[in-house]
């Protein structure tokens, strides 16, 4: 069975910026339709929002906003679009980190993959919000890209 | 427009040989093929490849851009929160 995952803005941009990280391995799998990912309103337009930044369009100079545009674009078709997903849940130590858990929870996705440390920490964390969290959603599993990989790569050691 | 480009012989002989065998005139050949290449699909890799570069000349590091998204993120959510308790 394709595994439901959903990515964060962090390991979107990453892919973005280089074709030879893990991150752009993950939307490459993705895109291959290797696993099955799910998208929100809140996901796509932070995206598409981070992307459109004077500071990212500096940074990405030769890249134009029709390019930014097709990128969106080619995301939208490939992924399944939720919506508007309800606020579940909230993390309290980065609200605006709470749309994954929220998108990973309506969409019955089992692996949020994420570069961010806020996300990555309930998985091991033994603080009060980390504990909760895994008792609240046992199912649900935070990985790395690298982590990610190894689960859908069976040659990288992993496998679903 | 009409550009002038240097063909090493062997493409030009195989360019002779595949416009003569469609009929065509090596012009209209390569037009044909140009026309070809310009409509398909895009890869992911195209897409991205003007990212791409200026992330490779920028010289940024990967937690460089970790640092730089999530600023922008952070900022991008201050406006939203700004605008809703505005409303």
């Amino acid at each position: 069975m394709t595994p439901r995952v959903v990515f964060d803005c962090m390991v979107f941009l990453q892919a973005v910026a280089s074709p030879d990280g893990p991150s752009a391995r993950c939307v490459e799998h993705a895109f291959e339709g290797r696993c099955e990912l799910f998208i929100s309103d809140e996901t796509i337009d932070e995206m598409n929002d981070v992307l459109n930044r004077p500071k990212l369009r500096k940074k990405f100079a030769r890249a134009t906003p029709e390019n930014v545009a097709e990128f969106i674009r080619r995301v939208l078709e490939v992924a399944t679009r939720l919506g508007s997903v309800p606020s579940e849940y909230i993390l309290k130590r980065d609200v605006k980190d709470s749309k994954y858990i929220n998108l990973a929870v309506a969409a019955s996705a089992k692996l949020i993959v994420s570069r961010d440390n806020d996300l990555l920490d309930l998985m091991t964390g033994n603080d009060d919000e980390a504990t909760r969290f895994r008792t609240t959603y046992p199912e649900i599993a935070i990985l790395d890209p690298v982590a990610f990989l190894k689960t859908i790569e069976p040659d990288a050691g992993g496998g679903l | 427009m009409s550009l002038t480009i240097e063909l090493p012989e062997q493409m030009e002989r195989e360019l002779q040989e595949r416009s003569r065998n469609e009929g065509k005139s090596a012009s209209e050949y390569i037009r044909d093929a140009l026309g070809k290449q310009f409509s398909s699909r895009k890869t992911l890799d195209e897409i991205l490849a003007p990212f791409r570069l200026s992330f490779a000349e920028s010289g940024t590091t990967e937690e460089e851009l970790d640092a730089l998204v999530e600023e922008a993120r952070q900022e991008i959510w201050l406006e939203k929160q700004a605008r809703e308790t505005k409303a």
